[in-house]
């Protein structure tokens, strides 16, 4: 662990970044459609942990939750994987939108 | 979502001013060894933002989640749930000895009769601060925690040198976030776990005697209910 020793004392938000939120949310989702039980997803957080002591909360977090659903049968690996690069590859597509510091249109002002 | 290029080293680029001619083809040329490189990848190398995004959309195809509702998700846990229902609990113990009574001997109803329930909730103990107790919960082992009245866990709830030091030396601990206890005050440290969410009610500050349970819950934290800190004191008038 890096870092102050209590770090982030002063953190308004629970989440340190988006996908932080979004792993979150899918569980508590699919937890609520019945797909599984609350102490099953538990106790596979607190194995991963256990596990990966340095990875961050949320990597053990997301890993719980497909490990989760590839041995119920809800998530294929192969699948996955497949998804996880097309997401990879999309984005690298997505970066010719180059950020532009001046206005991209402007109606101007007018005489009263 | 923001932060979906945060996996790429390309942060300076976006102060550039366009000037150098050679700046859309080295991006250009970053963006080819990408794609080949994805193609390589196994599941463990790809950046975990990409891999959350692959697992909700692989769900959203399947039927299993709509995407709309995630949001719907963390709006409520982040910002509606909050720590504020767990203030409109202990508010209403510091205004009505009644329902405090209940709320120690039976805090699953106490809590479930003001409407607060759900997943995660169900097995609450209600930890009452006094001037010679003062208490404070942890999870040792994760971040077990009571969402559906104090909404998300802090970050430093979830950090190991909270878990770790809250345990070997509370005093001091609590010294750091502010919470300097007579020497005379009992500290108890609580373990949260996947059974058991503990709930501290922090002691009624001097002066709230004429406030009502709206302003009286505004002094309500969630540190202070975590055990970290004391709740708020009132402005003075």
């Amino acid at each position: 662990m890096t870092g102050p020793l209590l770090p982030d004392l002063d953190r308004p938000k629970a989440f340190a970044a988006p996908w932080e939120a979004q792993a979150f949310a899918l569980v508590v989702k699919l937890h609520e459609r019945g797909l599984f039980e609350w102490p099953e997803f538990a106790a596979r957080l607190s194995a991963e942990i256990h596990a990966h002591p340095d990875q961050p909360y949320y990597v053990c977090w997301h890993e719980a939750a497909v490990e989760l659903l590839v041995d119920k049968g809800l998530v294929e690996a192969g699948a996955f994987l497949d998804q996880a690069r097309a997401v990879v590859r999309f984005r690298a597509s997505d970066h010719h939108h180059v950020a532009r510091l001046t206005p991209i249109a402007v109606d101007p002002a007018r005489a009263g | 979502m923001a932060g979906q290029h945060d996996d790429h080293d390309h942060g300076d680029h976006s102060h550039n001013d366009h000037a150098h001619d050679g700046h859309d083809h080295d991006h250009f040329h970053r963006i080819h060894s990408q794609e080949a490189d994805a193609l390589l990848m196994s599941i463990a190398d790809i950046e975990i933002s990409a891999r959350v995004k692959a697992l909700e959309e692989l769900l959203t195809q399947k039927g299993l989640i709509d995407p709309s509702a995630l949001d719907a998700v963390v709006d409520l846990y982040e910002n509606q749930i909050g720590p504020k229902n767990g203030a409109r609990v202990i508010a209403r113990a510091w205004a009505d000895p009644a329902y405090k009574a209940w709320l120690l001997a039976d805090p699953n109803a106490a809590i479930a009769d003001l409407g607060f329930a759900g997943a995660q909730g169900e097995n609450m103990v209600a930890l009452e601060n006094t001037a010679d107790v003062h208490n404070v919960v942890v999870c040792t082992l994760c971040s077990c925690y009571p969402w559906p009245v104090l909404g998300l866990p802090p970050v430093w709830y979830k950090s190991m040198p909270y878990r770790t030091r809250i345990v070997r030396d509370p005093r001091s601990v609590l010294a750091e976030f502010g919470t300097v206890l007579p020497a005379t005050t009992e500290i108890r440290v609580w373990d949260s776990n996947s059974e058991v969410r503990y709930l501290v009610v922090p002691r009624r500050p001097e002066g709230t005697e004429g406030l009502d349970e709206a302003a009286l819950a505004a002094l309500v934290s969630r540190d202070s209910m975590i055990g970290v800190t004391e709740a708020l004191s009132p402005e003075p008038a």
